[in-house]
Parts: structure tokens; sequence; C-alpha cells
């Protein structure tokens, strides 16, 4: 279980990115990110994962505080950013190779699963090739097949559809509704909402950094009767 | 322990298949060139160490040698670490993917300082095991100190990479939060550049001012003190291979005492410059608004000249590479001034007097030689070369662009030197306009090759400004290609029946002309062509 609690995150002590947010992510669920760019949306995501320290309130990973204990935290998670930037000069298998070292997976399981998401990602052909001659979806399908390597209990992605073809985004959205229905959680953000409205259980949007809203989707349609696109909208539009 | 190990693998692994990377060999041939260029670069190595040898046999001392190859190497390793480290630490596209594992700062910092470490264990081999070879094979076979020297050897790096690491995370710490810290940077290495030579120096002249023969030369440690003065534990180090317990015991305690210090201390100053970095990275962006922009209208040439000079300018590692290797001689000079070493009145006497000519225009074309600007353009912009590829302007505005480019920042740093070389040498206006007219056809003529070599070995896939620089083999191409050229020309016209430099300088201009002439009627269209087809 992943909770915020009154999160806030200033820079140079003027510039407020987040503000005063609050959540809570359930074991088997899948919840969507979603807000207009500079939002505050990577921010956080960057602040649950511990690339940046909150100015204020606290994350708990499964119980165990980011900043606190981000060890035990980070055991709990793997995250695939944005933009999938890599060491260039090694090959797809070592870096596959290094994370399962640093989550511990076993020879066997390490080479079952890679087997099974590199053929399912249309990858496999490619590991034995330095990273630097993948292309951007390449790089993106290599590092969700890492993050899915420990089986993580909360999988995070940041922008995740970007970049994919069309086949991959369709593996991908299986894998998290499996991941999900193993009793894992799935946080990602997405600018694409339609993605959003398939797959997700619930949703939270923000805007400005303070967060709008947070419900299951029909919730939020249904409170204003209107799609999720109008919803939306509506919700992050500037007074 | 098993994530360290795995990313220190990884590091070393990715560092590694780098380096052959970058060089762009692709056939076979040159491939195996890749494994022969360290070995072809130890020849020197293997024959400044014998000199070294026999010169300190003479005096029944041949370990001296190793005292002062370890002292020289001292400041290499200082200069060469600072910058790792900055680039390594602050500077790597991994620390955002690194900060997300599970994984302890300190193993990070150990995974990223053991790097750090073997870079310059690798460089201390190579150098400096000649040296210990030759001094326990040659004369009589010493097996301690082979074992004891290795060992030694491997622990070489410990005392400069302490006082690096002491001198880039403050640094680090300090500029972290502010905006320029990209020129903040540059401006730290040539200071610290100036500081290590400065430093050098002045102990060198603090040396032979103190250097009394006889006290040097009456005991049996004298000259060994003299030697190792640079660098103290160059002394221990030596004292260990004639079986010195205490020199063993100061020079392991004081490495192994340091080494674990610093991985105390770096844990702390590098969490605390790190948060500095990352959060400024945040924190700019969306930090700009459209009235500051300077929106005026000018020519698609001048545009372009503009963005292949600002992607040099605008990159600390690209800058201070350019800026430092064209201002080689003023920073030379300068240092040399300052302490001592040297006096202007020399320039004016009359042994130096014909020489004088030849030396202004050497310091004219240092900026061709030394800045090797043959990376600039293609390869420096990397995975943005595609903009301009996609852009309204003809192929020939787009390589005249960035030729002119070149030889702008070349001339800059030209009418620098050349003013700074005024002040120096006493010069008639003939020879400065002849060594002037010499150097700007030579440098024309050089950025032109230049584009040739990287129109048909382009290194567009770098991940890091560092990597663009380093070990690229266009650069060692356009460098021995400058040296082969003019070379041979100079030779040549050395043999023909002139005597006076001036005439040599006007003949060479000639040829120069003429070789550029012959390259734009033959050649270009052919760097069109190569240019249209080149894919990114």
């Amino acid at each position: 279980m992943l909770k915020l609690d009154n999160v806030s995150k200033t820079y140079n002590n003027h510039k407020d990115a987040v503000k005063a947010l609050s959540l809570e992510i359930r074991p088997g669920e899948i919840f969507g990110f979603i807000g207009p760019n500079g939002a505050g949306k990577t921010t956080t995501l960057k602040m649950i994962t511990g690339m940046l320290s909150p100015t204020a309130g606290t994350i708990t990973v499964y119980g165990h505080d980011i900043v606190r204990d981000p060890v035990a935290a980070k055991h709990c998670f793997t995250f695939v950013p944005d933009h999938p930037e890599l060491y260039d000069g090694i090959k797809g298998n070592d870096y596959l190779n290094f994370i399962g070292d640093v989550y511990g997976v076993s020879a066997e399981v390490r080479r079952s699963r890679i087997d099974d998401y590199a053929k399912r990602f249309q990858l496999i052909d490619a590991l034995h090739l330095s990273i630097n001659t993948y292309s951007h979806g390449m790089r993106q399908k290599l590092m969700i097949i890492a993050a899915l390597l420990p089986n993580p209990q909360l999988f995070i992605l940041d922008e995740p559809h970007v970049g994919l073809d069309p086949l991959s985004a369709k593996v991908l959205k299986d894998l998290m509704r499996e991941h999900a229905d193993r009793g894992g959680t799935v946080l990602f953000s997405s600018h694409v909402l339609e993605v959003v409205e398939n797959l997700c259980d619930r949703i939270a949007i923000i805007h400005n950094g303070r967060l709008k809203a947070c419900d299951s989707l029909e919730a939020i349609k249904a409170n204003r009767d209107l799609s999720l696109e109008e919803a939306f909208l509506e919700m992050t539009k500037d007074a | 322990m098993r994530s360290t190990t795995a990313l220190t693998r990884l590091l070393i692994k990715d560092m590694a298949s780098r380096y052959t990377q970058q060089l762009n060999m692709k056939g076979k041939g040159l491939r195996l060139f890749v494994f022969i260029l360290p070995l072809l670069l130890l020849v020197p190595v293997i024959q400044l160490a014998f000199q070294l040898h026999l010169a300190f046999a003479q005096l029944g001392r041949s370990e001296l040698a190793i005292t002062y190859m370890v002292a020289a190497i001292a400041p290499l390793y200082v200069l060469t670490a600072v910058p790792m480290i900055i680039s390594l630490f602050f500077f790597s596209k991994d620390l955002g993917f690194l900060a997300t594992l599970p994984m302890t700062i300190r193993q990070i910092v150990t995974a990223k300082s053991a790097v750090v470490y073997a870079y310059l264990a690798a460089i201390g081999c190579f150098t400096l095991m000649p040296s210990l070879v030759i001094y326990a094979v040659v004369e009589k076979f010493r097996l301690a100190a082979l074992v004891f020297g290795t060992l030694a050897i491997g622990l070489t790096p410990a005392v400069p990479m302490v006082i690096s690491v002491l001198i880039a995370l403050p640094l680090m710490r300090l500029i972290g939060r502010t905006r320029r810290r990209g020129l903040w940077i540059m401006l730290g290495n040539i200071l610290l550049l100036a500081a290590v030579v400065g430093i050098q120096v002045l102990v060198t002249r603090l040396q032979i001012d103190a250097f009394d023969p006889m006290t040097v030369l009456s005991s049996q440690e004298g000259l060994i003190y003299l030697i190792g003065q640079k660098y103290w534990p160059s002394v221990w180090l030596t004292q260990m291979l004639g079986g010195n317990l205490w020199g063993s015991l100061l020079y392991f305690g004081l490495s192994l005492s340091l080494l674990f210090g610093l991985s105390i201390v770096m844990q702390w100053l590098y969490s605390g410059a790190m948060q500095a970095y990352a959060e400024v990275s945040e924190a700019h962006v969306g930090a700009h608004n459209v009235k500051g922009f300077q929106l005026s209208q000018k020519s698609v040439f001048l545009r372009l000249v503009w963005r292949h000079i600002g992607i040099v300018l605008g990159n600390p590692t690209f800058a201070l590479q350019i800026g430092m290797s064209m201002f080689v001689p003023l920073l030379v000079g300068g240092i040399t001034l300052l302490t001592g070493e040297f006096q202007l009145e020399a320039f004016k006497s009359p042994e130096f007097g014909p020489f004088v000519p030849q030396l202004y225009l050497g310091l004219l074309l240092s900026p061709v030689f030394m800045g090797t600007l043959s990376a600039t353009v293609i390869t420096r912009e990397g995975k943005t070369f595609w903009e301009t590829r996609v852009l309204p302007i003809s192929t020939h505005i787009n390589l005249q662009t960035r030729i002119v480019s070149s030889d702008v920042m070349c001339f800059v740093a030209m009418l620098v030197l050349g003013v700074a070389g005024l002040a120096i040498f006493p010069l008639t206006a003939i020879q400065v306009l002849s060594a002037l007219l010499l150097a700007a056809v030579v440098t024309h003529f050089f950025n032109t090759v230049d584009l040739y070599i990287n129109v048909s070995r382009p290194l567009l896939n770098w991940s890091h400004p560092t990597a663009a620089v380093k070990n690229n083999m266009n650069i060692i191409l356009a460098l021995v290609l400058r040296l082969v050229l003019c070379g041979v020309l100079y030779n040549a016209v050395d043999l023909l029946p002139i005597s006076s430099f001036q005439e040599k300088t006007w003949v060479l201009t000639g040829i120069f002309a003429v070789l550029y002439v012959v390259e734009e009627k033959f050649y270009y269209p052919r760097l069109l062509e190569s240019f249209r087809k080149m894919e990114c």
C-alpha cells in the first residue's frame, strides 16, 4: 500500500510544485495519475520513488517511510521513468542482470521471467545488443521488463505509453492488469485519457500541485454528469 | 555488498564498452587498432622509464626513478579525478535511476568511487609499472620489490583521490544551488589546472632555491627527499621498495586510512551536494518568461553559426575543452611568468631573436592545433543533429556555417593570443601581418578538412558530453593530419633556396591557399554528397 500524507514540495523556498497532497493507493488496484503539463505529476512520482525529498509530509510504501527507511521502501517498488535513460555502453541482458542482482532475483526466476516478458514485447533478439543501438521504444520496453523482473509489490510508471507501438502498448496494459490481479499495485501517470479510462480502477486528477479529485472513474463522471475528458478539462481550467 | 559489486561491474563494463564505441572503429582492422593504441602509447612511457633508470643508476640510486615517476604522476591523478568525479557523480544520467533502486547512498558512492579508483589505478599501472619492472628486473631480480611495488602502485591513487574528492564535492555542494553552475565548473577546472601547475612550478623553484649540493649528497636520504618533496608519499613508497619497514607502514597506513576516511566523508559530502544539484535541476523548469527573450530577426547564416557556437559554449564540458586547449599557451605562459620560472626579457635577447617570428606564428596556430575543433559541429551536436537536416536550408549553407563557426572560435582565440604575443615579442608589422595571414589560411583549411573527417565518420550517439570529446578518433585523426601535413610542408619549404623565415611564411601561405582551392574544386562536391547521405 502507498500512502501520501500532506506531501508538499517547494523549490527555492518559493515555487510550490506540490501542495499538501494526500493519497492512499490500495493493493490490487491500478491507479491513474493525471493532470496537465507541469501539474506536479512527475514531481510527485519522484518523491514517491525517492528521487526528490518532500519539503513536508510523509510517504510510506507498504509501511516503510521513503525518507527514513529508503532501502526497505524501494525494495517494495520498481519505477519506469518517462525518459528511458540507460547505460549506453552495456547490452540489454547486462542491464537486466544488474536489476536481478540488486533486487535479489534468483538466476532461475530471472531466466524464466526475462524469457516471458522479452518474448511478449518482441525484444528477445535485441537483448544481446548494445543499448546504444536501441530505439526509444526498445529502451522503454527494456525498462518495463527490468521493472517487472523482481515482481514488485508496487509497479510505478511515468507516462509509460509514450513511444510504444500499438502491440507493445497492449502488452503493457495486459501486464499491468495481470500484476494487479495477482495482488500487486500499479501506479502510473498519463496524458492519454482513453488509456486511463479503460485501465484504471481509481484515478487522481492533479492541477497546480493540488489534488482536484481522487475517486473511481464512475464516481468522478457521475458527480458531474460529464465524460472523463470534460471532467478533466473542467477541473484543470485556470480561473 | 551484492548490489555494490553489481553496480561497480555495470559501471566499469559501461565505461569500457563506451571506450571502444567512442573511437568509432567500424572495420575489423580498425577494431584491432583500439587494442593496439594503448600499447603504442606505452612505448614512450617505457622509453622514459629506461632513461630515468639509467640516469639514477649512474648515481647508484636506480629506485629513485620510481620516486620521480610517482611524484610526477600525482598531479595527473588529481587533474583526471576531479572532472571524472564531477561527471560520474553529478552529470551522469543514471542519477535518477539509481535513486529509485533499493541501494543506500553509501553503496552507490562506494560503487562510483570504485570506478574512479579503478580508472586511476589503470593510469598508475600504465605509467608506473614500466619503472617498477625495470627496477626489479634489469639490474638484478628483486622479487620482494616487484610484489610490494605492485601493491604500492595499486594504492597510489589513494592520496590524490582524497584530494580530488575534497575539491570536487564541496565545490558541487557550493555551486550546486546556482543556476550558472556549468560556468562555475568550467572556471573551477581552469583554476584547478592553474593551481596544480602553479604549485608544481613553485615547489620546483623552492627546491632549486634551497638546493645545497653538499647537504643533498652528504646524506644517504638527501636525494630522495629532494625528489620526493613535490609529493611526500613517493618517498615512503620508495623506502618500502628498499625494505624499510617504517616507510612501508607510513605508506600503507596513510593510503588505507585515507581510503577509509574517504568512504565516510564522501557519503556525507555527496548526499548534500547531490540534493543541491537535483533540486536546482527541477526548479529551473519553467523559470523563464518571454519578456527576457531576444526575438529580433537575423539572417539564417548568422543564426546557424550562432547555433553551432552555442553548442560548444553552452555546454561546460565542451566549453572547458575548447577554452582550455585554445588558451593553453596563455595559461602556461602566465603561470611560468607569475612564478618567475621564465622572464619576458629573455625574448629580447640575441639568442631568441631569430626564433621570435616562429614563436609568434606557433602561438597564432595553437588554437587550430590544440583546439581540435574537428568534432565541434557534428559530433558535439550528437542526437540534435537532425535539427538542421529538417530545416529549409541548402546543404552548402549547412556545411559552410559549420566551417565558419569553427573559424570564428579559432579567430577569436587567435586574436587574443596575437595581442598577448605583441606585448611579449619584439615584432615588425610585416612579420605580424604575414604570420596572421598564414595562420588564417591554415585555420580555414584545417577546419574544412575536419568537416570531411566528421562527415565521413560521424559520432552522434554519445551518452554524455565527455564521451563526445574523449577517445574520439576523429580528433586524433585531425591532429595527426595537422602534424604530418605541416611537418612535411615546412621541411619541404626549408629545402628551397630561401633563407628568411618571412619568405618561407609567404610560400607556405601560397601552398595552403592552393591546397584549399584544390580541395574546394575536387573534394567539396563529394563532401556535399556525403553530407546529404548522412543518417541521423
